[in-house]
């Protein structure tokens, strides 16, 4: 609905007052009200309900009633010396802007509330001199949100990169106990009692006593300034509960940030917002910031607040400054699958779900939630370097290989060139002890080596799940094409089974004490568990499988996989299996899946492992 | 529920009225009733639809009875602004409390004699201080 000002407007001055009189100050607020001056003659006789009235009547063919409402006939408007303003918005009109106000009129395409002369300091430009101001925002706490920044900011360190957070948020403060202070204090003056002082035209304390540094590892050239909310004692809620955003944002705000900026220069500031639809939370996301990161947990509570509120920047065409961090999504593939359910999600929302340029709205990692991160006694936490990276990759132009072009640009290149060593041409002849300096550990690899997650590659689209079902239930197809290198004799076993035995929490634990024990690790688990599979074809336990994981397994487990389309064929020692494969697995319970971690290329029908290679087939050579 | 949207127009009617009759005093104690109408107006404008009547006393958002000021603080955080520049907040202020030197002698010892105390006034004001 897109509803033309002046044509409500006209309507009222033609209805009410033709010939004498005026109207002005006229405002369409979202949903769907009409706040207007009117000074006509035929008020005259009438009291305020039949005023509002007739003002309604004008305006309900539009689909508004009115809001608020100043009336007049003629004579009260000469005893107020009333006159007709011409097209500029009254002092309070401005107000709007940087409300949840504004996005509800931009959602519901309502033309701007007057001139709306802009917030005196929105939008933070990133001028030089100023530096970017990046909001961390959440519809709901408790996401991760808070640690995230506190990881950006180390990253922007690493990179060298002088840094400041402050917590805004207000009403929930507290992201001063997750940080270790280089001097061991917390600063003495919060945000909060600078910015009540500087909107109520007090002198602010020294901006010197709101900030401290952040101890950093030793590898981080850059800064971290943290400005915590303030100390909580009775003053905090006094001043909280008397400051509005608004008085804020005019003004306070940005001398806030030059003051800051002044004592020591910053190449960006982090803002850890309020939450939710608060009225901080609205000055945080739509009055202070160049560029806003959505944290959100993909669930069901998150949903439709992150969706209103991306819906709502996507109004104002500010989603090109937006990103959304998909936070603490289970490290399982039904957490992989539901963050992906969610993006579909939200940009069907969008309503440009094939838009690609929108794609980069969810180009950030997501973080896997990782308990250990939790009780962290020393951050940064490896479990959140390849989101950092990306995220502030994205900010600061380009992938990691331009940052240390970056970087180098600063320094003198044959200093940089003479400071290298190294230990040996190829990385073969170097010492085992010199493991950490030859390796480094991608965040990729946590996940390959996590026993919960299940690997099948692929791209999405190529046949995992096909050629899954195909293995598992039409192996004959396969035998027919010479391609697939699946032989006659081949023995096809679904990874997870038929479901007919699941570990339960004993028989886990005795496993995980096992795997504890094995150089394998899981892998002698799972190699044990094909096995198992094979008991009829086995007469003796094999002796490359420990005896007491023999005897934890079931001894009654089902016939070999596949019956379905397989029928078992007798043990023979003359005639052992060839070959015995596990499909790739995308379902069932987690643990199991894992035997089926091998990669695929469908194109070639070949293995591609990603995980130890052939651990099944080793495993039946060494049984034989 | 009074009608305070009419009423403030009525009482302005009526201190207009008084001035022009020469009677300022009169004026001021109409007037000031008049703002205090026009700020409650304002309050109840901007209650909740289904919202009749005040609040008990002593909760949140009760009457402020002929406290000026205490009616601006009920107004929205969106009009603040425009109510709390200096102009306003002395103009409210003069209302509240007219500075006027008759009323020295037989104004209360709590402090200086507000517009609705006006009442018991008799004085009125010398031509000086109305165009003050």
């Amino acid at each position: 609905m897109s509803v033309d000002r002046s044509t409500v407007r006209d309507a009222l001055r033609q209805a009410l007052c033709p010939e004498v009189g005026f109207v002005d100050q006229l405002a369409i607020r979202a949903p769907h009200y009409v706040n207007v001056r009117v000074v006509s003659p035929r008020f005259a006789a009438l009291d305020h309900a039949a005023r509002r009235a007739a003002v309604a009547a004008v305006v309900a063919p539009f689909g508004f009633q009115p809001g608020f409402l100043t009336t007049h006939d003629i004579e009260e408007a000469d005893l107020l010396g009333l006159v007709e303003e011409t097209e500029t918005s009254p002092p309070w009109a401005a107000s709007e802007e940087g409300t949840w106000a504004s996005l509800g009129a931009a959602l519901l395409n309502l033309p701007p509330g007057g001139t709306a002369a802009a917030l005196e300091d929105h939008p933070q430009s990133g001028t030089p001199g100023k530096p970017r101001v990046y909001v961390f925002y959440s519809f709901k706490g408790g996401v991760g949100r808070t640690t995230l920044l506190i990881h950006t900011a180390m990253e922007l360190a690493r990179s060298g990169k002088r840094v400041g957070i402050i917590d805004l948020d207000l009403e929930a403060p507290g992201f001063g106990d997750l940080l270790r202070w280089k001097d061991a204090a917390p600063p003495p003056v919060g945000v909060l009692e600078w910015l009540w002082c500087a909107a109520n035209s007090l002198p602010s304390p020294p901006v010197t006593d709101l900030f401290a540094e952040v101890a950093l590892p030793t590898d981080h050239p850059g800064r971290v300034y943290a400005v915590p909310a303030g100390s909580f004692d009775a003053a905090f809620l006094t001043r909280l509960s008397t400051l509005r955003e608004q008085d804020v944002a005019r003004g306070p705000w940005s001398r806030f940030v030059q003051t800051l900026n002044e004592q020591l220069p910053l190449d960006a500031i982090l803002v850890d917002s309020r939450t939710g639809f608060s009225a901080w939370a609205a000055f945080c996301l739509l009055v202070i910031p160049d560029q806003v990161v959505v944290v959100t947990r993909p669930d069901p509570a998150n949903r439709g607040g992150v969706s209103l509120v991306l819906r709502g920047l996507a109004s104002l065409g500010r989603l090109d400054r937006t990103q959304v961090a998909l936070s603490m999504v289970p490290a399982t593939a039904e957490g992989t699958r539901r963050a992906a359910a969610w993006r579909k999600d939200l940009l069907q929302d969008l309503g440009k779900a094939d838009d690609p340029d929108l794609e980069t709205l969810f180009l950030l990692p997501e973080v896997k939630y990782d308990p250990s991160a939790a009780v962290a006694d020393e951050l940064p936490h490896p479990s959140f370097a390849r989101f950092t990276a990306a995220l502030t990759g994205s900010w600061l132009g380009g992938p990691a290989g331009d940052r240390i072009a970056q970087e180098l640009s600063r320094v003198h290149r044959r200093t940089v060139l003479k400071s290298l060593r190294f230990r040996g041409s190829r990385a073969e002849d170097l010492q085992p002890e010199d493991l950490d300096a030859i390796f480094t550990r991608p965040s990729q690899s946590v996940d390959l080596l996590n026993p919960r997650v299940p690997l099948v590659r692929g791209r999405k689209g190529t046949g995992k799940s096909l050629l899954y079902r195909v293995f598992t239930q039409r192996p004959d197809l396969l035998r027919k094409s010479p391609g697939s290198g699946l032989m006659p004799t081949d023995t096809v076993i679904s990874g997870h089974g038929n479901h007919d035995w699941h570990p339960g929490r004993g028989s886990l634990a005795q496993l995980d004490t096992v795997a504890d024990r094995s150089a394998d690790g899981w892998t002698s688990v799972w190699r044990a568990l094909l096995l198992q599979r094979l008991r009829p074809l086995l007469r003796t336990r094999p002796r490359s499988l420990p005896k007491e994981l023999w005897d934890v397994l079931p001894a009654s487990l089902p016939k070999p996989g596949a019956q379905r389309t397989t029928p078992a064929r007798p043990a023979s020692p003359a005639t052992p299996p060839r070959c015995t494969r596990s499909a790739p697995c995308t379902k069932g319970w987690g643990p199991t899946a894992k035997s089926a971690a091998c990669g695929w290329s469908s194109t070639t029908w070949t293995f591609t492992s990603a995980r130890r290679p052939t651990a099944t087939a080793r495993s039946l050579a060494s049984c034989r | 529920m009074e009608p305070y949207q009419d009423a403030w127009l009525a009482r302005l009617r009526d201190a207009h009225a008084l001035l022009r009759q020469g009677r300022p005093l009169g004026a001021m104690h109409s007037g000031g009733f008049a703002i205090e109408c026009l700020l409650k107006g304002l309050v109840v404008a901007t209650w909740a639809a289904g919202q009749t009547a005040w609040p008990r006393k002593n909760a949140p958002g009760s009457n402020p009875g002929h406290n000026l000021p205490g009616a601006v603080a009920l107004l929205p955080s969106a009009v603040q602004p425009a109510l709390m520049d200096q102009a306003f907040t002395s103009a409210l202020a003069r209302v509240q409390h007219p500075p006027l030197q008759a009323l020295g002698p037989g104004s209360p010892a709590a402090g200086p004699v507000d517009y609705v105390a006006l009442r018991y006034q008799a004085v009125n004001p010398s031509a000086a201080e109305v165009a003050a």
